[in-house]
């Protein structure tokens, strides 16, 4: 299982480098070619064109050289990583991190910047495994430190909340 | 007027209190992740208008000096850059602060700003002119050597991974070619979205990767979750680190040399500056192998240079009205109203009021250092709250951080990509320096390369064969292999000798 996400990983980047690679010579094609005079210019495309090309290279590269690389690599990954991440609590709090942080932009339109951020602080300091008292003080004051920090002193707008303004 | 009646009139309350007001307000800024040295130039240049010129230069530029420190702080402690300046200022002081050296490490940061600040205005002072008309002299051609020089740093700030951190930094590039393309202004990649139509700021991009991607990677973690060590905040070590610079005085005067070079070419700053000093020092000092896992040189060279680069960024700005970076770009527009008109006459036209700058700017680095301790401290009091406190205090102002530089949530989505990015970059053993390096250059190199090449209807000769161009391309050489090239000279003289 361990060999496999690690050649899966290796793989996995080498191609996507190949496929942005690939991408960007051939999106940069439908930019416009500038003409001066007759003459053809170096256009928008011209350095996109050049990254791509070198992205192709190095991920052909990358997945060569990460081929016969690869038992050094699992030798000492296996050493380090014992178990499955995948199904581990750290995992499922990996997760809920980043989706509570896609979801704070929504979270604070929805309910304002006092409520939200507030809410949102105590949600994310319970994933860090904080005690339910350090965290709602915390939250306290990071809310309180950012209004005066940002909305006082840097003249920050926030969202009111949908909530609040719907009257 | 003698030099002592213009440090009294400086020491006048009407000049002293705005001064240090600002310069706290620096130290606020520099380390709240987010908050821009130039924003913080941004927000007091409506204030400046009401004091005496002399007060509004004290303010503005104690405000640039104390910020671009201070932007060490959070980069030290918690691997977040405080200003785009201290992207550098990660990679060996995160090091140090997880062995426990973190107080060392700042207080190295203290001393070699306030050197390289002090260096900065000296050459302000006595080479203005001279180092303007050499830096007006640069044209598109030598400013693509110069973004290359820079993106050669790649090579050594990979770790001997020289293939992940050219892949890293041809991330960084193509992440640069979001957004309108400056020379026909047709927008790229940005798929109908207007928010990509100014391209991807890359200081969410900088919270992401270095930030978030620690606070991801301890939460992968088993064990339970860490932060820095924190001791010796309450007395910081600055014999110690004086002792240290001391040691390495060369390394701070080349590193502070770097920085006001670069800070003297029209749009670069301070940021490009400590980057390249950084890499200057890992492939040129005799600790080259120990430079990135913790070392004191690598502390070093970035926090001089980043500094000095100040000093270096009003050459230009005074001498010919052309910024230097993004602070002089908006003082520029207020200098008329202190009675200064850029240009080369500038320091017989308005000798007193030059005079009190440069006096401003010497003093301002002996204020930086008391000023300077105590935002160590009260950094080092923040560290001592519980780990997961302060992990979430991280996140969030990460959050705001990104939010905050143009009142978006989309730089917050930016900004978690990023940190998702890093991360698996960084489980990948792809280095994160060279992509910020690509990001920050792609546009310096893209742009001069484009108008180059239209200059000389398609024609890369002129690139190579320019007096300037071609001393850059010769220096890069020698930094990139220079100590390769001694070391192959020195082993073959070695084997010719053992022969006879």
């Amino acid at each position: 299982m361990r060999k496999l996400n690690i050649k899966i990983g290796n793989a996995i980047f080498g191609t996507s480098l190949c496929i942005l690679g690939s991408f960007m010579i051939f999106y940069s094609q439908t930019f416009p070619k500038v003409h001066t005079g007759g003459d053809v210019l170096t256009g928008p495309s011209f350095f996109p064109t050049v990254i791509g090309i070198l992205m192709i290279a190095l991920g052909i590269f990358y997945l060569i050289l990460s081929y016969f690389q690869q038992a050094k690599v699992e030798r000492k990954y296996n050493q380090e990583n014992k178990g499955n991440f995948f199904k581990s609590r750290e995992f499922f709090n990996f997760l809920a991190f980043v989706a509570l942080t896609a979801l704070y932009p929504t979270i604070i339109n929805f309910l304002g910047f006092f409520v939200g951020t507030f809410l949102f602080c105590i949600i994310l300091m319970k994933i860090l495994q904080a005690k339910w008292i350090n965290a709602i003080l915390s939250s306290l004051i990071i809310v309180g430190l950012t209004w005066i920090i940002f909305v006082k002193i840097a003249s920050v707008s926030f969202p009111v909340g949908i909530i609040f303004t719907s009257k | 007027m003698t030099i002592w009646s213009i440090i009294g009139d400086l020491f006048s309350l009407k000049v002293l209190i705005p001064w240090i007001l600002a310069m706290l307000f620096g130290l606020f800024v520099g380390a709240t992740p987010g908050l821009t040295a130039t924003m913080g130039v941004a927000l007091l240049i409506p204030l400046t208008y009401y004091v005496d010129p002399r007060a509004a230069f004290a303010m503005i530029l104690g405000q640039s000096f104390t910020a671009i420190f201070s932007g060490d702080i959070p980069a030290t402690l918690i691997r977040i850059p405080g200003t785009p300046a201290s992207g550098a200022a990660v990679l060996d002081g995160f090091e140090m602060a997880k062995k426990g050296k973190g107080a060392l490490a700042l207080s190295l940061d203290l001393l070699g700003s306030a050197f390289g600040g002090f260096f900065g205005i000296l050459v302000l002072i006595f080479t203005a002119p001279l180092l303007a008309k050499f830096a007006l002299k640069f044209t598109n051609f030598e400013y693509f050597w110069l973004g290359v020089f820079g993106l050669s740093m790649t090579a050594i700030l990979s770790r001997g991974k020289i293939l992940n951190g050219f892949i890293s930094a041809l991330i960084g590039l193509a992440i640069s070619t979001i957004g309108v393309d400056i020379t026909t202004g047709y927008p790229r990649f940005t798929f109908g979205n207007p928010n990509l139509i100014g391209g991807i700021s890359f200081i969410p991009v900088m919270i992401g990767l270095f930030g978030l991607s620690e606070v991801l990677k301890n939460l992968t973690e088993k064990q339970e979750m860490s932060s820095p060590a924190i001791s010796g905040f309450e007395k910081l070590p600055l014999l110690e680190a004086a002792k240290i610079l001391w040691n390495y005085k060369i390394r701070v005067l080349i590193s502070s040399l770097i920085g006001v070079f670069i800070g003297a070419l029209p749009g670069t700053g301070a940021d490009v500056a400590a980057w390249v000093a950084y890499g200057v020092a890992k492939n040129t000092s005799k600790n080259k192998n120990e430079i990135g896992t913790g070392h004191v040189e690598g502390v070093i060279a970035p926090t001089c240079a980043n500094n000095a680069a100040i000093g270096g960024t009003w050459i230009p700005a005074f001498v010919f009205g052309i910024p230097g970076d993004t602070i002089t770009a908006i003082v520029l527009g207020a200098m008329l109203i202190y009675g200064l008109r850029p240009g080369p006459n500038i320091f017989s036209e308005s000798k007193n009021l030059m005079d009190s700058i440069f006096a401003i700017g010497l003093i301002s680095q002996i204020f930086l250092i008391p000023l300077g301790i105590l935002g160590i401290r009260a950094s080092g009091k923040i560290l001592k709250l519980p780990r997961n406190i302060i992990w979430a205090g991280v996140t969030f102002f990460s959050i705001i951080g990104s939010y905050a530089i143009n009142n978006n949530f989309f730089d917050v989505y930016i900004m978690l990509l990023s940190g998702l990015l890093g991360f698996f970059l960084e489980m990948l053993g792809v280095p994160l320096a060279p992509l910020i390096l690509g990001l920050i250059l792609g546009p310096m190199i893209e742009n001069n390369l484009r108008v180059g090449l239209i200059k000389t209807h398609g024609n890369f000769l002129p690139f190579i064969t320019r007096p300037y161009s071609l001393a850059i391309i010769i220096f890069m050489f020698l930094i990139l292999f220079g100590s390769n090239i001694i070391s192959f000279v020195s082993r073959v003289f070695r084997r010719k000798n053992e022969s006879f």
